[in-house]
């Protein structure tokens, strides 16, 4: 994601976003943490489940979709979702209705672990909300 | 500390040694005391946990669970044997392993099912979230989950699926518990121990082993409700009084200690057994110097003959000193004596066989067939009767054991004690009082947590050393009656009857009461001492001193366990009101007064 036009950066994640079948993971900030996690959930990503496509959006500057996620963070009701958005570093959309999901907080870890669960929750989060 | 410092300089010590240091390190530093049993008290329908900070009473004819937490014994025990961490660390991870792969084969169905529907697919997403909180919560388990995932992902996985990376983890989890496995034997095999539960009943009469449900395979004792309503007088109460001299009679030889009991007995079998082969030596020395015999013996036959009275006479030595040595000894180390017995009828049998040997040596010259027949028929016989004391002592022991206070050494005897590693020890154990025989308010229910050691010798029993102990005190909880018999001292009212001699100032009579006490949960001054009751009194006066005795009744006050009474009573066949008091002590103590017949 572009660190510096918020318009352009609007514009990439909308037409993600638009697709359906698809897990979309969101990382926020650009930490050493971060940067380590960032391969794991590439490599996470690469992997199919029944048609169902994970991609991964490195949003290196949180502030550049700060109103649209905290919009879409704040209409979810999924665990942590309602935490202050300076505090969350990684979450999902759901692939049909696209609610965040997912989401670990700055004091959780990105392991393989952490992130495939929250590729999962937001893979589940449609099935049991229709 | 002492043990630590070694652990951290790599001193690998025997196990002798390491009992040593544990001792000693169990002096100096503070052991981590954190609980690790847990009672649950079930009475009536309601259950209740008796906190270590609260009084330990519970009621005489409840149940009573006591829950073990696993993860606090494994701490106790690591923080007093530091070098059984290892083990516990193998099988922290081997149960973390287990626990994951709970997971694979029903994870795996689901990832290879080609047609799939929501509902299929909402179970999957569940349980794959759940086994990854699994992996996330603990950290062997998380970090070999990164590990595992890493080398996954070495090559480039596009197009595979989640369920090629599964089954990759799951494999790699089978092979990391294999693996563990067979690393957890061979630690195993240094740092064996096991853990036992045991519980014992303890009071004036004797202590008694208490069985507990999963912990050991003793049957219950005959079953036993505490009546809470008594309302009849018992046939003891009846007699007690004039039971009184003999019973005490029978608590003063009841106390003697087991040791006393052993010796005595000892000393009874081996005395007698002593004096049998003392005969046999003379008779054998006697044998040997006959010139008769002399003249027909053979050289090898006089060495045989020498040699078979040495052996004689060496065990009759044996059993001098060890019947000599009982009187100073202090019953300890029981298996020891027990091999000291099976020695001693090792050496009867040989001897046994050496007489044997000879008298079929001598059988061969006629003339003294018949005297050395005489002669093994008289040994076989004295030797036959040691073997059979030797042998029967330590079944006399066992029965001694059961009914007396040694119960430490009780844990030892006993193979229905069950012994558990910590990785199947069950969760929690049950004892229901009512079936751990006759019990009375105030008994003790001791419940202990055992490690045992075993021994790296054949017959010496394990170490066995006290993790954590518990002491129950059973008590009636809440309204009972009792029946109370005793004396009272009883004074009359002056201006009714006029057959009453009013010389006298106070009449004893006998009486029985009919008492309301309540049990307290919550102290032990009240129930042990203060003990207080209220009720009615039934007593048998005779105030007119003519030998029949009266009829009266009233209400009575009682307290420190009966042993103070105060109450107000009617001569129903006097029509006199009296007060009396009552001192419940033994009222056969001779000089007492008693009320003289005209």
């Amino acid at each position: 994601m572009p660190t510096d036009d918020p318009e352009l950066a609007r514009i990439i994640f909308q037409s993600f976003i638009e697709l359906e079948m698809m897990i979309l993971m969101v990382i926020l900030g650009d930490t050493e943490t971060i940067r380590q996690a960032l391969p794991k959930a590439d490599n996470l990503a690469t992997l199919m489940d029944h048609n169902m496509q994970r991609w991964v959006i490195w949003v290196r500057n949180p502030i550049i979709l700060k109103d649209e996620f905290e919009r879409r963070l704040t209409a979810s009701e999924s665990e942590n979702a309602d935490a202050p958005y300076d505090e969350i570093k990684c979450f999902c959309f759901s692939p049909l209705n696209d609610l965040a999901s997912g989401v670990i907080l700055k004091n959780g870890t990105l392991s393989y672990s952490s992130l495939n669960r929250s590729f999962f929750k937001a893979h589940l989060h449609d099935i049991s909300n229709p | 500390m002492i043990y630590q410092i070694l652990n951290v300089l790599k001193i690998k010590l025997p196990f002798s040694q390491k009992i040593i240091f544990f001792y000693l390190t169990f002096g100096i530093a503070t052991i981590s005391n954190c609980q690790i049993l847990t009672i649950t008290e079930r009475s009536k329908g309601k259950s209740r946990v008796v906190e270590l900070e609260s009084k330990q009473i519970v009621d005489i004819n409840s149940g009573i669970t006591v829950s073990i937490s696993k993860k606090e014994l494994i701490q106790n025990i690591v923080s007093k044997f530091p070098d059984y961490s290892e083990t516990y660390q193998f099988q922290e991870r081997i149960e973390a392993l287990r626990t994951a792969l709970e997971f694979q084969e029903i994870l795996l169905q689901h990832l290879e099912k080609s047609v799939i529907n929501i509902r299929s697919r909402e179970d999957f997403l569940k349980l794959m979230l759940d086994f990854l909180e699994v992996v996330e919560n603990d950290p062997y388990l998380s970090s070999r989950y990164e590990e595992v995932n890493d080398n996954y992902f070495l090559v480039n996985r596009e197009g595979e699926s989640i369920s090629d990376q599964s089954q990759y983890i799951f494999r790699n989890l089978e092979k990391d518990l294999e693996i563990l496995l067979k690393e957890l034997e061979s630690v195993k095999k240094d740092n064996e121990h096991y853990i036992s539960l045991v519980a014992y009943k303890k009071n004036g009469r004797g202590d008694d082993r208490v069985h507990v449900e999963n912990f050991d395979i003793y049957s219950e004792r005959e079953y036993h409700t505490v009546q809470r309503w008594v309302t009849s007088i018992s046939e003891e109460q009846k007699n007690n009084l004039a039971q009184l001299s003999s019973f005490a009679q029978n608590i003063n030889q009841k106390r003697l200690s087991i040791s006393d009991q052993l010796k005595q007995l000892f000393e009874e079998y081996i005395f007698s057994s002593i004096d049998c082969v003392k005969n046999q030596v003379l008779g054998i020395e006697m044998f040997l110097e006959n010139t008769k015999v002399q003249r027909q013996f053979s050289e090898a036959m006089r060495v045989d003959g020498n040699i078979l009275l040495d052996k004689v006479k060496a065990y009759d030595e044996v059993l001098d000193i060890f019947s000599k040595s009982i009187k100073k000894w202090e019953i300890t180390t029981p298996f020891e004596l027990k091999i000291q017995f099976k020695e001693l009828v090792n050496q009867a049998s040989s001897i046994q066989i050496d007489m044997q040997d000879f008298q079929q040596t001598i059988a061969t010259v006629d003339a003294l067939k018949d005297e050395v027949n005489e002669i093994k028929q008289d040994v076989e016989e004295c030797l036959d009767e040691i073997k059979g004391i030797f042998e029967s002592i330590p079944h006399t022991w066992d029965a001694l054991q059961v009914q007396q206070s040694n119960y430490l050494a009780n844990k030892q005897f006993s193979e229905k004690v069950l012994i558990f590693g910590t990785e199947n020890i069950p969760d929690s154990g049950y004892i229901n009082l009512k079936g751990t025989g006759s019990r009375e308010n105030g008994d003790e229910l001791e419940i202990e947590l055992l490690l045992r050691l075993p021994s790296s010798q054949k017959d010496i029993p394990d170490h066995v050393i006290s993790i954590e102990k518990r002491v129950l005190v059973m008590h009636l909880i809440g309204a009972r009656s009792e029946i109370v018999v005793g004396m009272i001292i009883a004074n009359p009212d002056e201006k009714s009857a006029s057959e009453i001699d009013f010389d006298r100032k106070f009449y004893f009579a006998p009486s029985a009461s009919l008492l309301l006490k309540v049990g307290s949960r919550n102290s032990f001054f009240y129930n042990e001492f203060l003990d207080f009751g209220i009720g009615l009194n039934l007593a048998s006066t005779d105030f007119d001193t003519d030998g029949s005795p009266e009829f009266g009744t009233g209400f009575i006050v009682t307290g420190f366990k009966d042993i103070l009474s105060l109450g107000i009573n009617y001569n129903v066949t006097l029509e006199t009101p009296y007060w009396f008091f009552g001192v419940n002590l033994p009222f056969n103590i001779p000089g007492l007064p008693i009320n003289r017949i005209k």
